[in-house]
């Protein structure tokens, strides 16, 4: 039997029976003790999980009896970001919760086709799609017993019904990432993610991927957000999904991660790429059959385990998994170079069949810096950081681009990306609009051409502690600004400097505190 | 397992370089003559033994040393501009040796003023173990996890360079100085030793960061299965308002 995962609005009414039976599941689950490997927080501390901060919430006090340490080292903590994991995991660890959660509901007379449903947040047809789906923030049930799907550590930015940003939910990741795994330096970072063993740990420096930076990240802080008129700064002032240790304690979390997991399927299947080994899964075995240094293990119900690999969660039909979306279609996406060339308007390209060598992780050379900030600033509020250019470097990308404007182009022109490297602080929530050489005073929201993406702090924190396994190193972003140096390369700008700007996405953002270790600019040649 | 890993970390990126240079340290020791020299700087005590001694040292920091650095050179390449490129990498690496440098004089005069008795070999053995089980040690440890941001162009890159080498080299000497002062002190199979010590720490140093505290060398910890749990969770201030 193949599972059908539906979009949360398509499924009928509101309290239709999928959502019912959803949070009927989750309170079943909620009923069990954290020991349970079956229960509501067992499940959540597989993401995540801090002694401090669980007590401070309230889902555990000094009285809770734990798991022993060898089931904790064994299942606890496992979630996996900024790493080509982050997709195969989640995946997982998306199955095993939707297999219990099903068994919860079986139990209680439900439905025995029960499928997890999703939030597609990036429709662009439907603004509402937007809006957090309203049971799960309601306080009662229908039958006006208290709502598990309700959580009062859910504060977006502040206003209701809590509704993110477009800039949050786009998927460029879809668009523009036509290959899995980051390249050196992390330039471009990958639609799945740099090369990592498990969790990241024994590397100093991590950087998101594609999918994982956007939307992933930004719903995360979008949706759990900060208490109004807290600081932001303050872990206990944060809501359940702005941090790793929390997330998989909403009941929203599932959802969104259904959705992110959609996205990679999606992902495969848009055609019309140049080179055939782009849009496909890692064929590396270190992926394939990895991480070495420990493996995946999910609980199942009726006490079973269940031990796999990314090899092991690729097709989505096949068993164990044995799950499909209702919505698979891919998006209609020109390739990215062929829309470059465009952009810059090349007139001339290679013969039929003859494709334009691409700037691409498969066919560039390794990245070269071109440009660096100042190191160690800080960014509070709508902060305006400057990135000084190395004339060389900037002198052979121009004159790329206008030879390639002039006469054609049989190789892409190099492609240029913004890294924003060891980014620190305590206010997961945060997430910034990074803006190119906009008006000191201008409105971002009249210069969408100068948009160069987001920064979410998701996680940040975790990667910030000194003793922590990034070494305080904190975590990278970054963003390609490629269309964006073009344009002013072709308006007259002498590229001397680029201003870049972070602009808050909301009011907790405002308020919050973020050190940034450099600013680096590097271009990718084809 | 974890000696795959960390091969695996070991030799990415500009690792091969790293292991040739590593390979040219360990020929120049074991050459006969540097042998024959390291003999003297053992068995007699006289002005010539501290130049030997040194070359010895030199010789032994060249073959030791590339292999745990793999991730600062890979950083230096990538962080800076083409040009400027090999440039940093020698400031860091004049700068990483200058504490070696100086490890390696107190070790020469060590060599010159200190009969290395059974008994002076075992003392330096408990204070070696002690040092392994600190909580500084380990501070050293995960310092060397972090990585600096530099500025990208002079003079300042020069700057931030050499402080880079130097607290790199400092930490690095802290971390594996006493060890290899206690081999080289070896009468037999200090090769031997130094060549253990080196894998050893090459391991180490690609081994998650964890809680400074008083505990067993970080091998013998991590060679539990589920090593992951042992990294210190994030830290989460108790509430303050």
């Amino acid at each position: 039997m193949t599972f059908v995962r539906r979009e949360v609005r398509k499924l009928g009414g509101k309290w239709n029976d999928t959502i019912l039976w959803y949070a009927k599941g989750v309170g079943a689950l909620q009923q069990k003790p954290i020991t349970d490997a079956e229960s509501w927080w067992f499940l959540g501390a597989m993401h995540g999980f801090h002694p401090v901060v669980w007590k401070e919430f309230g889902f555990i006090t000094d009285a809770t009896v734990l798991p022993g340490d060898g089931v904790q080292r064994r299942f606890w903590e496992q979630c996996q970001h900024q790493s080509w994991y982050f997709l195969p995991w989640h995946r997982g660890y998306l199955y095993a919760f939707e297999e219990i959660v099903r068994s919860a509901i079986i139990a209680q007379g439900g439905p025995a086709d029960w499928s997890l449903p999703y939030w597609n947040y990036s429709m662009d047809t439907n603004t509402a799609a937007r809006e957090v789906p309203e049971e799960f923030a309601e306080q009662q049930l229908p039958d006006g017993s208290d709502n598990p799907l309700f959580v009062t550590r859910r504060y977006g930015d502040g206003t209701v019904p809590i509704t993110i940003d477009p800039r949050s939910v786009a998927l460029s990741a879809l668009e523009d990432d036509d290959v899995f795994t980051g390249g050196e330096t992390d330039i471009p970072p990958g639609f799945g993610g740099p090369v990592t063993t498990f969790h990241h740990g024994p590397e100093s420096e991590t950087t998101n991927g594609g999918l994982e930076s956007l939307p992933h990240n930004n719903v995360h802080g979008a949706i759990g957000g900060a208490k109004p008129g807290e600081n932001p700064n303050d872990w206990w002032n944060l809501g359940l999904m702005s941090m790793p240790i929390t997330a998989g304690l909403d009941p929203i979390f599932w959802l969104h991660h259904a959705n992110i997991d959609r996205l990679w399927t999606v992902w495969e299947k848009i055609p019309g790429h140049a080179n055939p080994t782009d849009r496909t899964n890692p064929s590396n075995v270190d992926w394939l059959d990895g991480p070495a240094d420990q493996e995946f293990v999910m609980p199942l119900s009726g006490g079973r385990e269940w031990v796999f690999t990314a090899k092991d969660v690729l097709n989505t039909r096949a068993q164990p998994l044995g799950y499909e979306y209702d919505d698979e279609e891919p998006p209609l996406v020109s390739p990215r170079v062929a829309r470059r060339l465009a952009a810059i308007g090349v007139q001339a390209v290679p013969p039929m069949g003859v494709p334009v060598k691409e700037a691409s992780v498969n066919e560039a050379g390794p990245p070269e810096l071109i440009g660096a900030s100042d190191p160690g600033v800080t960014v509070a509020g709508r902060t305006r950081l400057e990135v000084k250019l190395d004339q060389p470097g900037i002198q052979s990308l121009r004159h790329q681009v206008s030879q390639a404007a002039a006469n054609g182009a049989d190789h892409e022109p190099p492609r240029v990306f913004l890294k924003i490297e060891g980014i620190r602080g305590t206010a997961d929530a945060a997430v910034y609009y990074i803006y190119i050489d906009l008006p000191a005073h201008g409105d971002p929201k009249d210069y969408p051409e100068r948009f160069a993406g987001t920064v979410s702090l998701f996680g940040v924190s975790a990667a910030s502690a000194p003793n922590g396994p990034a070494a305080g190193s904190g975590v990278n972003q970054v963003l390609e600004i490629t269309a964006i140096v073009d344009a002013l390369h072709l308006s007259g700008d002498d590229l001397a400097k680029l201003d870049v700007q972070f602009v808050p996405s909301n009011a907790p953002t405002e308020t919050a505190q973020v050190q940034i270790g450099r600013l680096s600019v590097y271009k990718l040649e084809a | 397992m974890i000696g795959r890993i960390a091969w695996r970390m070991a030799s990415r990126g500009p690792g091969t370089w790293l292991l040739l240079a590593s390979f040219f340290g360990w020929t120049l020791l074991v050459l006969p003559a540097l042998l024959e020299s390291l003999a003297m700087a053992h068995h007699h005590h006289h002005g010539h033994t501290q130049h030997a001694g040194m070359t010895a040292w030199l010789a032994m920091l060249l073959a030791m040393a590339p292999l745990v650095l793999r991730s600062e050179i890979a950083f230096l390449w990538r962080s800076n501009l083409p040009r400027q490129r090999w440039s940093a990498i020698l400031t860091f690496i004049v700068c990483y040796s200058l504490p070696w440098l100086a490890l390696g004089l107190a070790w020469a005069w060590l060599v010159s003023g200190i009969a290395w008795t059974r008994s002076a070999l075992l003392l330096g053995l408990i204070g070696l173990a002690t040092w392994q089980c600190s909580p500084l040690r380990q501070r050293c440890l995960n310092q060397c996890h972090g990585l600096p941001r530099l500025r990208a162009f002079s003079p300042g890159l020069v700057l931030d360079t050499a402080r880079f080498g130097w607290r790199t080299g400092a930490l690095c000497c802290a971390i594996c100085g006493p060890s290899m002062v206690w081999a080289m002190g070896l009468p037999d199979y200090h090769l031997a030793v130094m060549l253990a010590i080196m894998v050893l720490a090459t391991i180490e140093r690609y081994l998650p960061t964890r809680r400074p505290t008083w505990r067993p060398p970080h091998l013998i910890s991590a060679a539990e299965p589920h090593w992951r749990s042992l990294v210190v969770p994030p830290a989460f201030p108790a509430k303050t308002a």
